[in-house]
């Protein structure tokens, strides 16, 4: 894709050579070692696809981002905030609050939400949204990398409670998490069936080879 | 018309059907209070104390799912800010110490080695055990001098313990034990002497109590930390398996063989061949098989509990019940392929030279 097509299509996502990158939101720092580039005295993140799905799904034909600068972004599955802190760069004025579930992980997202003011850290089960309802307010974005089996109906249950009206929604399906055995296909397909009957507006989906295996981005549209 | 209360960092609100803002109470404005409030899932005092002032009608809390005032909360935060006085960037700094403030409490919780707690509980009911039989004896020695036929007739400690404590004329009991009450030998003790023993006889029984509270306990911490591993092999047990491995963790660690011989560290260091079973061998299932199964039980019960302790150090997820049911399914097979007990074996020496082994039997 052409840096100036980049550009306009992804508010805050910008072409570096044949790589991508965010503006840092903090100059001067890593998060994961990520490279850093300078160019004409602004900092850059170059984003790594093999560690961020954003990212590969970015490189591998997605269309459409709704991410701004003033988003306000429910990331669910925020594990040590790689994905999160590329978010956070372009989300630089918005919020994002951040779930993850394991506290070993959450241990070093925690140091890197301390890092950047628009990140919230909630160390919650994303399967429980009542839990953390009285910190989060409604977004205008979810994104969702959980390896659970019931992927789809996390992804529904915080939607419910925190999309906004007309919101867009990311979710990451790892088909080996739902079910080891059958075809990917096929659970694709049932769980993009399952998403419609909760609401879901399927946009586009977006398979993730060669950066991962398996694994579905599906961005959709919140209808409720 | 209902009232809708639901709260956020800054306090509790109620908001009526259509909207508008009913009645507020604000939290005190400190993180770490907030935090411990949120962190509850019971109401809030805040909450109660705004339903309090609103009775008369009915209020919807928000609780398990969300509510009108929640939505709100949520969706017109700007609007809420406005009404409550403060600017959006005062409440997103609250936010972020409030969320911290949440972080640490929830890491804390987690980092709090519960199996620790169940280690040392586990050696304190093994200490009770040993004193309170060390106690009992010395009891029955003694209450003896003043009825030694009662020893011969209650075999439990703890029962003996609560008889000792009165003459043995007062002993209220089954027919054997007043009969011999009345026709006893032993000497009658005068008030300080039978003060002095049945005081002796109370604090042993409230150790026997506190043995009782001690297993509650490990019970209950065992329920909490290792779910799974508990309803397969019963608090108690599961709680000595811990203790004997270090941690939790060391024991998800460890393969099945080495789980069936946990405990049983002396027998492996004798000559003896390796044991079938160290600790585990406590457990109804395999003390109470016949000796031709209890090898067999062993093995199995012993992948059941690695399996169970691995659950239980990783996840959430309950597998006790189909573990449990593998086991009974491998023990009812088991009943019926090895029903009778195989001849034991026995080598007569003859007159003759053994044979040579051309092998040595691992010993």
């Amino acid at each position: 894709m052409e840096k100036e097509e980049m550009i306009r299509r992804f508010e805050g996502v910008y072409g570096i050579d044949n790589r991508i990158a965010t503006k840092n939101l903090v100059p001067g720092r890593k998060i994961y070692g990520e490279n850093l580039v300078s160019i004409e005295g602004v900092e850059y993140r170059l984003w790594n696809p093999k560690r961020s799905k954003l990212a590969a799904a970015i490189l591998r034909g997605l269309k459409e981002m709704p991410l701004k600068s003033s988003s306000k972004v429910l990331y669910l599955g925020a594990a040590s905030g790689t994905t999160a802190s590329h978010i956070s760069d372009i989300a630089c004025e918005g919020l994002i609050y951040c779930v993850e579930f394991s506290p070993r992980v959450f241990r070093e997202l925690l140091a890197v939400c301390a890092l950047r003011s628009n990140m919230i850290p909630i160390l919650a089960d994303a399967q429980q949204p009542m839990r953390y309802a009285a910190l989060a307010e409604k977004c205008d974005f979810i994104f969702q990398d959980i390896a659970q089996p019931n992927q789809t109906e996390i992804f529904a249950q915080n939607a419910l409670v925190f999309i906004r009206r007309q919101g867009s929604a990311m979710i990451a399906i790892k088909a080996r998490a739902i079910d080891a055995a059958a075809k990917p296909k096929e659970i694709f397909q049932r769980e993009l069936k399952k998403m419609r009957s909760y609401g879901f507006e399927v946009l586009q989906e977006v398979p993730l080879e060669p950066y991962e295996r398996d694994h579905l981005l599906v961005h959709a549209c919140w209808r409720g | 018309m209902a009232l809708y209360i639901a709260k956020n960092v800054l306090g509790a609100f109620s908001f009526d059907e259509s909207g508008k803002l009913v009645d507020k109470e604000f939290f005190p404005k400190n993180a770490d209070e907030i935090a411990q409030k949120l962190k509850v899932t019971e109401l809030t005092a805040e909450e109660k104390a705004l339903a309090k002032r609103l009775s008369g009608q009915e209020i919807i809390f928000e609780r398990d799912a969300p509510n009108i005032a929640g939505e709100i909360l949520r969706s017109e935060l700007d609007r809420v800010l406005a009404e409550a006085g403060i600017t959006r960037a005062e409440y997103q700094e609250l936010l972020r110490e409030v969320s911290f403030a949440l972080a640490r409490l929830g890491l804390r919780e987690f980092a709090e080695e519960k199996d620790r707690l169940a280690i040392q509980a586990t050696a304190a009911l093994e200490d009770v055990d040993e004193s309170a039989n060390l106690l009992a004896e010395r009891l029955r020695e003694w209450y003896s001098l003043h009825f030694p036929e009662l020893s011969t007739l209650v075999d439990e400690h703890r029962k003996y313990a609560q008889l000792a404590q009165m003459a043995r004329d007062k002993i209220a009991g089954s027919e054997a034990i007043e009969k011999a009450a009345r026709a006893s030998i032993g000497a009658k003790f005068a008030e300080n002497d039978a003060a002095a023993v049945a005081g002796f006889a109370k604090r042993l029984q409230e150790l026997y109590e506190l043995r009782d509270e001690l297993e509650n306990y490990i019970s209950s911490l065992m329920g909490e930390i290792a779910p799974n591993l508990s309803a397969l092999a019963g608090p108690l047990l599961g709680a000595k398996l811990i203790a004997l491995a270090g941690s939790l963790e060391n024991l998800a660690r460890m393969p099945a063989s080495r789980i069936q011989i946990l405990g049983a560290a002396k027998a492996l260091f004798r000559s003896k061949r390796t044991p079938k079973h160290g600790a585990i061998f406590q457990h109804p299932m395999i003390k109470s098989a016949p000796w031709w199964h209890r090898g067999k039980i062993a093995r199995s019960f012993a992948a059941k509990i690695a399996i169970a302790a691995r659950v239980d150090a990783g996840s959430k997820q309950n597998v006790a019940e189909e573990l449990k049911q593998g086991l009974e399914r491998r023990v009812e097979a088991l009943k019926k392929s090895y029903s009778s007990e195989p001849k034991r074996m026995r080598i007569i020496r003859t007159e003759f030279e053994k044979p040579k082994r051309k092998w040595r039997k691992r010993r």
